[in-house]
């Protein structure tokens, strides 16, 4: 688009009137709230263009994808980032100052995440739990400075097996597949059998990604026919639910190994 | 804080910038919500320093540049527009095509995959249905000069990369 090419002087006229009184329309939001949206904005292209993102990222329904093994490979590629991964500190920190709901920080983490500045995610995490506390919506940072204790190497299941306890589905269901998946990097078998009970007794439809790595998993380290009970439990309790997904109603064909 | 919702989708009534949209969105073979584009470009101009002073040329460059800011957004990521209207924009995709409507942001990734004959095909099948006759105008005077593949083709192929299949 390149309006210097055109010849129609009274089109452009008539669009720059529109525009400006477009713009007298905005002044009603003030420029620090403009400032902030564009902040986010700019903040969410980056964490969605990513190539590191999906380690971290949950996706639209709150179960985490993260928790991957460490030193996977990742695509390489950049180059459609909006600004360079150094500068994600300083524009979060940024958005931060304009405007800090929950939302906002989990933003400015999950976007410190994807780029690797794990030191300055926790410093969001702290900053954030020191603002809105751990309790509701805040238990969405805990979770973020769960992942950031089991990333260091340290013990987070405990962490997680309280958040899977918390009042707010999508809490419950984020910390019952990080959960799962740090119970099996931390090998707490007890843990493990806990949260795949609460599991069951949720939706299982958003745990899809975590259950398929326990089921490889445990298939070695169990046995399978111990896994297949488990499966069938999962499969009862699908067929009690309405609209359960179909990998649910044939957990044991499905999700198990042919071998 | 959304503005005034009277007059259009955008909750402007800027009909020339709108129109100029339209004719933006065509040119690019796009797929998205013309009044969140539209609200989002004008947010974006407001930011500029000096935009105040502009003269109507400078104003207009600078504002085509935020569409296509805009645009490049919602087609790398529709679901993280949290304007209502681009939600309802996502409903009418999902509704057009008929698939369900958590879908529809991957449609539209999908959509921008296509080569572009494929995806002025797809627009010529979207714009008989009520939620986007505004792209009956732009067909109507550009049908002749874009290549346009087989539109039933262009659907089908479509449907079947939100499918997963090749």
């Amino acid at each position: 688009m390149n309006a210097t090419t055109t010849d129609e002087p009274e089109r452009i006229s008539r669009i720059a009137d529109d525009l400006r009184t477009g713009l007298r329309s905005l002044r009603s939001r003030s420029e620090r709230e403009l400032e902030a949206e564009a902040r986010a904005r700019d903040l969410r292209r980056f964490r969605s263009a990513h190539p590191g993102a999906y380690l971290y990222i949950r996706d639209p329904d709150g179960a985490c994808r993260g928790l991957r093994p460490l030193g996977r490979r990742k695509p390489e590629s950049q180059e459609n980032l909006p600004f360079p991964s150094e500068d994600v500190v300083r524009r979060g920190s940024g958005l931060l100052e304009l405007r800090s709901q929950v939302d906002d920080y989990l933003l400015v983490i999950s976007s410190a995440m994807a780029a690797e500045a794990r030191s300055a995610a926790r410093r969001f995490v702290q900053a954030g739990l020191s603002e809105h506390g751990a309790r509701g919506p805040g238990g969405q940072l805990v979770q973020w400075g769960a992942l950031l204790t089991h990333l260091r190497g340290e013990a987070a299941t405990p962490a997680f097996l309280d958040l899977a306890r918390s009042p707010i589905a999508t809490i419950r269901h984020a910390a019952l597949s990080s959960g799962c998946l740090t119970a099996l990097a931390e090998e707490s078998e007890s843990s493990l059998d806990w949260i795949l009970d609460a599991i069951i007794d949720e939706d299982p439809s958003r745990q899809l990604p975590a259950l398929v790595r326990v089921v490889e998993s445990q298939c070695g380290r169990r046995g399978r026919t111990t896994v297949h009970g488990w499966l069938q439990r999962l499969q009862r309790q699908a067929e009690g639910r309405p609209n359960s997904p179909d990998w649910a109603l044939s957990a044991p064909s499905i999700l198990l190994p042919t071998h | 804080m959304a503005l005034p919702a009277e007059h259009s989708e955008s909750g402007l009534f800027l009909t020339a910038a709108l129109e100029e949209v339209d004719r933006l969105l065509f040119e690019e073979a796009a797929l998205a919500p013309r009044g969140g584009v539209l609200q989002r470009a004008l947010e974006g101009l407001a930011l500029q320093d000096d935009v105040n002073g502009a003269d109507d040329l400078t104003l207009f460059d600078r504002w085509g540049l935020e569409v296509s800011r805009a645009l490049y957004d919602f087609t790398i990521d529709p679901a993280s527009w949290p304007e209502p209207e681009a939600a309802d924009f996502l409903a009418d995709c999902a509704a057009a095509f008929e698939i369900r409507s958590e879908r529809a942001p991957e449609l539209i990734q999908r959509f921008h995959g296509l080569r572009e004959e494929e995806r002025f095909a797809v627009l010529l099948h979207l714009q008989p249905l009520e939620p986007f006759r505004f792209l009956a105008y732009q067909i109507a005077i550009n049908r002749t000069r874009r290549p346009m593949a087989s539109t039933d083709a262009s659907v089908r192929r479509l449907l079947r990369l939100l499918e997963g299949e090749s």
